[in-house]
Parts: structure tokens; sequence; C-alpha cells
């Protein structure tokens, strides 16, 4: 029989996970319950997980299989969105849920695992493939790969894999990322390991790509000749949540725009790939990453803006500062908002600037990329204003209404030609009726099936601490930034505003 | 008695400002789906299976039904279908028409119903009763759509339905045949058996196809051609067993020198899977016709596999009846 399996019929048959058992370390984090085990059960639900599967749980608290699967059990009902919960198949999806207490920086935990694995295998039919979730404190992203690749764990036999998965953030600068990169690879080949950036996760970020790629209108137009300027935006209209520690030593730079953002941008502006395979579409977005422009100590303050937000009252309510936050430091100096001006160097984007910008206590909660073409070079219309002379856009909505849009103008009904901009609007949720799947889903399954496109590999990770690295040491010098300097519920620094108005642009409001 | 495009357009169009005075109602649309059937029992009414089909495929769906009555008669309507996401405020609105034509006045149908598809978006064409395949009279309306779903099983005599469909597909239409995609999850129990590279190294020299009813139905013939095209080497032969799993095709052997593999009824909703000594049970519930359609319908290009399997299934119950 040929060497692919002959009976294959990808037009009709679901994907589906091989036999495997999944280990999270951090079980009983907040990451564990709000998005994987959801995402897991919600797998199941969907008929996606083979009987063949098993849970692990990993963390330092005591507790029992059975209180493991109990408190997983709360987790999925209360966290299951866009799905009714079904009793029936919890209870068979928790017969594959095991747990084991351990310190990640105590070897014997592994060995607890190796044991516990064993039996599992036997039990539940795993077949030796096992994804290992780095869920943890990334400080303990390098103790446990070398746990595991001491206790024998990072290698299999017979044809099974071993997979590991690492949350961010990869690294706090660009040298910690190469060292933990380094520690990984002591135990783990590059293939191995599955950089986890939820964002390219989305539909709507996958979407990008079918966009640009499946439809041959718009690719002609995807370049310097007539895009003026592209805004990236991500902003928060909460605050730091209870994650006043981690996120005081984070910031806005580090926590969305050297990750989340870089990647979104990569996917914007990234050259077509030959074929739809992952590393062909990695390399893309890794030459891509490569192609901005790094800057020079001396040119930061014109292309990055930080920013704090303070007390205000939003509608009423008063809010608390970012210093004020539980667990902040009252003096702390980080960014709880960033802005950046990115240039790529290359034939298709020189001079098109891209200014990503993210930040907390925002006014609203909305993710876009919004791409301004160029005005017509001349006004038929006398009536035109600036108000109604507005050039072309196209809004990719990220979250929360999934969708794009396409602004253009239009004459206003009735006598003489008067102009109004108008939107044509494409909303996911309505035009496929079906549930999307949310992004853990679909990176979850990708790692079990093995296919890594959308997630980050060592290269990229080097070539966006590459970009940020000079800003966050040149904001880690300058004593003359004044925190905090944005109310929160406003849209950021007014530093922000200039500049891009020192280019001629302005922040379009979500 | 005469259906008018820009009348129903424009009723159409008044029903979305009625609409539109609602809060949260958004308008989803992907392709246009004629239902066509004949009346011929409540169980052909398929407004249930549309309002199922509405919240993964939205569509204009145009619902034609054929009178069998003597007297011409030409009829229409228009409303929506609804629905609410399950955790969202928003209504998701379908339109709806209805046509009722006698034979004689379906040569007006088809005119009206060029001035009823969706501009720039697939046209589908649903025959919920296969009789019409072969109705002369319906013949002008096939040319509406390049896509045509029929359920073969329906026809008297299998053979001859495959013959039907073969010629279908030579003459350019992307037909879709619920008969074939009634038995998707027994190939993929069997696909998915032979994705262990170490079971495709096995030599296959028999391939048994069991079958209810008083001939080989067209699922079994289908299997047969499937199984054929990928072991061409080995052997087919069909068994007529009772009838458990509710349609034609009951279960599938492939039997080798030193193993054998089946997937063979075990309830009147379950199949057993087994290779060698390993057994396993999968649960294989009764699909819903709206499920079958709805699996075709997200297929909108060539179905390569099936076209050849078609091909083949008609080559093979020519040549061995």
């Amino acid at each position: 029989m040929a060497e692919a399996n002959p009976f294959q019929d990808p037009l009709r048959f679901e994907r589906h996970v091989p036999p495997c058992a999944i280990v999270i370390f951090g079980a009983n984090g907040d990451l564990t319950k709000r998005k994987l085990l959801p995402a897991l059960y919600r797998l199941a639900y969907e008929r996606r997980i083979p009987p063949g599967f098993a849970i692990l749980g990993i963390s330092r608290t005591a507790m029992t299989d059975e209180a493991f699967r109990e408190k997983m059990r709360e987790s999925v009902q209360q966290f299951l969105e866009d799905s009714p919960f079904d009793a029936a198949l919890w209870d068979d999806f928790a017969r594959g849920l095991y747990y084991v207490a351990g310190d990640v920086n105590d070897q014997a935990a592994y060995t607890a695992i190796a044991e516990r694995l064993k039996e599992i295998e036997a039990e539940r039919h795993t077949e030796g493939n096992v994804l290992f979730y780095l869920s943890t404190q990334p400080s303990q992203y390098a103790i446990a790969a070398k746990g595991l690749g001491i206790a024998g764990l990072a290698k299999s036999a017979n044809g099974a894999w071993r997979r590991l998965i690492v949350e961010k953030p990869f690294g706090h600068d660009q040298a910690s990322a190469a060292v933990l990169n380094n520690n990984l690879h002591e135990h783990f080949e590059e293939e191995q390991i599955y950089r986890i950036d939820h964002y390219l996760g989305k539909e709507t970020v996958q979407n990008i790509l079918a966009f640009r790629f499946g439809n041959g209108i718009f690719e002609p137009l995807w370049n310097r000749r007539y895009i003026n300027n592209v805004q990236i935006t991500a902003a928060e209209s909460i605050g730091v949540e209870g994650r006043g520690g981690y996120y005081q030593e984070a910031g806005a730079l580090r926590d969305m725009i050297q990750n989340h953002l870089l990647q979104v941008m990569a996917t914007v502006a990234m050259e077509p790939s030959a074929v739809f395979e992952a590393n062909a579409v990695r390399d893309e977005r890794a030459k891509l990453l490569r192609s901005i422009k790094i800057l020079k100590p001396s040119e930061v303050a014109a292309n990055a803006v930080a920013g704090q937000y303070g007390k205000a009252s939003i509608g009423g309510k008063e809010v608390p500062g970012f210093r004020e936050e539980a667990g902040v430091d009252p003096e702390a100096r980080t960014d709880t908002y960033a802005a950046v001006t990115v240039m790529v160097d290359n034939w298709r984007w020189a001079g098109v600037p891209f200014y990503i910008r993210s930040g907390k206590r925002l006014p609203k909660r909305v993710t876009d990329i919004a791409i301004r073409f160029n005005a017509v070079p001349h006004s038929l219309f006398a009536t035109e204003t600036e108000d109604t002379a507005r050039p072309n856009m196209l809004i990719l909505r990220i979250q929360p209404e999934e969708g794009i849009s396409l602004r253009f103008s239009s004459k206003q009904p009735g006598a003489g030609m008067m102009l109004r901009p108008v939107s044509m609007d494409f909303n996911y949720g309505s035009s496929f009726g079906m549930r999307t799947p949310a992004a853990y889903e679909t990176l979850l399954m990708d790692a079990m099936i093995g296919d890594a496109t959308l997630y980050t590999r060592q290269d990229m990770v080097a070539a966006s601490w590459a970009v940020v690295q000079p800003i966050i040491d040149s904001w880690a010098e300058r004593k003359d930034l004044l925190f905090p300097n944005y109310a929160a519920g406003t849209w950021g620094p007014k530093e922000s505003d200039d500049m891009l108005a020192a280019r001629g642009h302005a922040w379009r409001i979500p | 008695m005469t259906v008018q495009p820009e009348k129903i357009l424009r009723e159409l169009s008044n029903l979305w400002v009625n609409l539109g005075h609602e809060e949260g109602v958004l308008r989803a649309c992907a392709m246009t789906m004629i239902v066509a059937c004949d009346g011929t029992s409540d169980v052909d009414e398929p407004g249930e299976a549309l309002a199922e089909l509405m919240r993964e495929h939205p569509s204009r769906a145009i619902v034609l039904r054929v009178l069998k009555q003597e007297e011409p008669q030409l009829d229409s309507r228009v409303f929506a279908q609804c629905w609410m996401p399950f955790g969202k405020r928003q209504q998701i609105c379908c339109e709806q028409v209805e046509i009722s034509a006698t034979p004689s006045r379906l040569a007006d149908v088809y005119s009206a119903l060029l001035g009823l598809t969706v501009p720039d978006l697939p046209v589908i064409l649903w025959l919920r009763s296969a009789a019409l395949l072969t109705m002369p009279e319906f013949q002008p309306l096939l040319r509406i759509a390049r896509s045509i779903v029929v359920d073969s099983a329906q026809m008297p005599e299998a053979s001859a339905a495959l013959d039907v469909m073969e010629k279908a597909r030579q003459d350019g239409w992307r037909i879709k045949d619920l008969a074939w995609t009634r038995i998707t999850r027994r190939r993929e129990l069997i696909a998915q058996i032979f994705e262990n590279p170490a079971m495709r190294a096995r030599t296959i020299n028999g391939v048994w196809i069991r079958y209810a009813g008083k001939e080989i139905p067209v699922e079994a013939w289908y299997a047969a051609a499937w199984l054929n095209a990928r072991l061409p080497e080995a052997y087919i032969r069909f068994d007529r067993v009772d009838r458990m799993l509710n349609n034609g095709l009951q279960g599938i052997q492939l039997i080798g020198p030193e193993f054998e593999v089946s997937v063979l009824p075990s309830g009147d909703s379950s199949v057993a899977v087994s290779v060698d000594s390993f057994c396993g049970h999968v649960v294989l519930p009764d699909v819903a016709e709206w499920q079958l359609v709805e699996q075709e319908l997200s297929i909108l290009g060539n179905d390569p596999v099936y076209e050849a399997t078609l091909e083949l299934a008609s080559h093979i119950a020519r040549s061995k009846l």
C-alpha cells in the first residue's frame, strides 16, 4: 500500500487528535482553569479527542485525582464560553484527568510524573505520545525542561512523540530570551518546542492570511504605493486586575508588542509563502520581522512613547492609577501604555509607518488593524471638507466584533454632490453563523497534531526582541519620563498623538 | 398566477425594513439554496431541515414545491428564518421564498429563479425528491445551479441510479449524493485504522461488503468502489445480511492472510471496529438528512474522491449485474 494513507479524504474527514497525554505544569493556575481545560473540554465536545487521551495536572498543592477532577469541573462550568456544559460528556472526559503534586524545582517530581505517565499509558492507551504544557512562572521554564530531560521524558521510543508548549514571555529581554532558548535546546529539539502566542490562534488573525492570499483584489494594493500607514491597536479598558506584581515587571511593550502585536504585524506585512506549510509560513513571518528597522538610541524618543495611567473618574466611578493598584510599587516606572512607530526596510513597505499601540485602562476593549490608503490625488468635489474627504480605510477587527470593514465615500442622498464616509462591513458571526473556536482550542489541537504553523519559532522570537530591545534600554535610562502621564479612560499620553502628528498622521479612534 | 421576481425581491426588501425595526437583527447570506420537493408526504417538508442548515450555511432559501395536481398553478410567498445564537443577543435572519408550481408551469419558474438567485454567491439545488432529477419538465431547472444535492438511495434501482448520477457528472454538474455522505463515518473509521504505517504494510486480498435489502444498495456500491480503487488486487464479495443500521450498507470486512479488519454493526446505532483480535465499539448515531446536506455544503468545489468513486461504482455495478 502507498506510503501516505490512501483512505484519507481530507475534504470530509475531520482532523483528529492522535492518542496522547497532556501534562500541564501549573495545573492549579488561572490559565489552566480559564483557558486550557475549557478548550480541551470543548475539543472533546466536538469529538476531536480520541478515547486514548489523558490530562495529567502538576502543581505544588496536594490533591487527589478526584479533587482535581472536581476543581476542573467547576472551572469548565464557569469559564466555558458559547457552549452548553454536558454533564455526561464531562464524566467521560474527567475519567482521563489525573493529578500529581510536585515542585518543579524538585527532580523527584519528574520521577513521579514518569511513573504516572507509564500507568496512564497502560490505562488510557496514549501510545507514549506526550505534550508537556508549561503554564508556570517563566522563571521555571528552563528548570522544567531540564527536569524533563534528566528524567528521560523529553525523548521517546517506538515512533511516539514528545512536545513542549511554552507560554509567553519568552525571556525578559533579548539576552534572557537567548539564554532560555539555549536552555530549552539542551533537552528538546527546536521541532519539539511550541512557543504559544494565543493571538496567532485567533480565527480573525488567521483570516488575515485568507483575506490577503485567498483574494486577488487586495494584494496588488498591499504596498507602499497605495497604503499610507497601518495602525495596530490592542486596547484594554481594564487595569492590571490582580496581576500588578507580574505586570509591573513586564509592561505593555514586553507584554503585548514584543510578542502578540509584532506577530500580527508580521502576518499583515509578510510576503506570501510558496506553500501553506508550517515552516514556509514561519519563514516569511521571520523574514518580515528581520526586515524591521532597528532603532538607534537617538531615534527612540521620536518613535516610541511610554505611558502610565493615573487615577481618574470614569462614568462617575473612581478608578485607581497604576501605582495605586494592589501589589504595585508606588514608584513603579512600568509602561502600561506603549506606542511604537515601526518601519520595514524592504521594497514593499519602505516609507510606510506601522503604528502599534497597546495599553491598559483605555476607553474600550478593542483590537484591530486599520490600513489607511492614500487619498485621491485630486478631488473633484468642491463640497468635500476635511471631514468628508477621508481616505479609504480597511479595518481588520480582531476583537470583540470580529470582522472586516471597508470605509469609502458615498454620495449623500438628495440634491447636490455631498459626500459622506460609509462603511461596508463583513461580520464573522453573522456570515458564518457557526461558533468560532477559541484560540486555545485551535492551538492545542495543532500542537497535538504536530502542526506548528501558528506557533512562534526561535528566530522569530529573537527578531522581535531585537526590535524592542533598544526601546527598553532607552526607557530604562530616561529620567525625564514622568509617570503617570495619561488619565485612566483616555487614549494614552499626548506624546503618542505627537508621534503621529510629526508625520502628518493621527490615531484612528476605534 | 405568476411569480414576478421583482415583486418577490420587493417583498424581501420590505421584510428587511420591518425586521430592521426590531433591535439586534443581523442579515446573513452565503449562498442561494433552492430546495425542490414534490410534496408527496409530510416528510417532504423542508422547513425544519432548512432551519437547522441556516445556522452554519445561511442562505436565501427558495423552496420549490412541484405540485401534482392537474390544474396549472404558480404561487409564491416570502418570510424570514431567524435564530438566536447561543450566548448572543442578536438574532440572525435569513430569507426564505416559497414557490409552488405544477409541472406545466416549471418553465416559468426557471425564469423567475434566474431573477431570484443572490448575485455572486454559489447556487445549490437540493432535490429532496430524487425523481425530479429525471423528470422531463424539471430538466431546464437543473441549469440554474452547478451543484446538485440528491439522495440516490431514494431511486428504485441502484445501478440505474448510479448511471443517472454518473451521466449528470459527465454532463458537467457537480453532483453531491447523500447516499455517499451516509458512509463517511465508516470510511473515516477505516482510514483511522490505516493511519498506522504498520497497518498499511499488510496485505489485503479480500473485501467483503455486507448490505441489507433486496438488492445491493447504492451505499454498498460506493463502499466497494472506494475500496477497490485503494485495494485493486483484492477481490470484492457482497453478502446480504439482516438490517441493523439504518441504511443499505451494514458492514465492511478487509481480509488478508495475516489479519482482518472489520467495521460491523453491533447495535442499531453503534459499530464494532475490529483489528485482528482487538475490538472497540463506536457510537454511530443516525444522521439526520440536514446533517448530511450540511456536510455536502461544506464542500463548495469539486470533490475528487467522490467523483472518482461515482465513476468506478457505476462501472462496477454495471459489470457485476
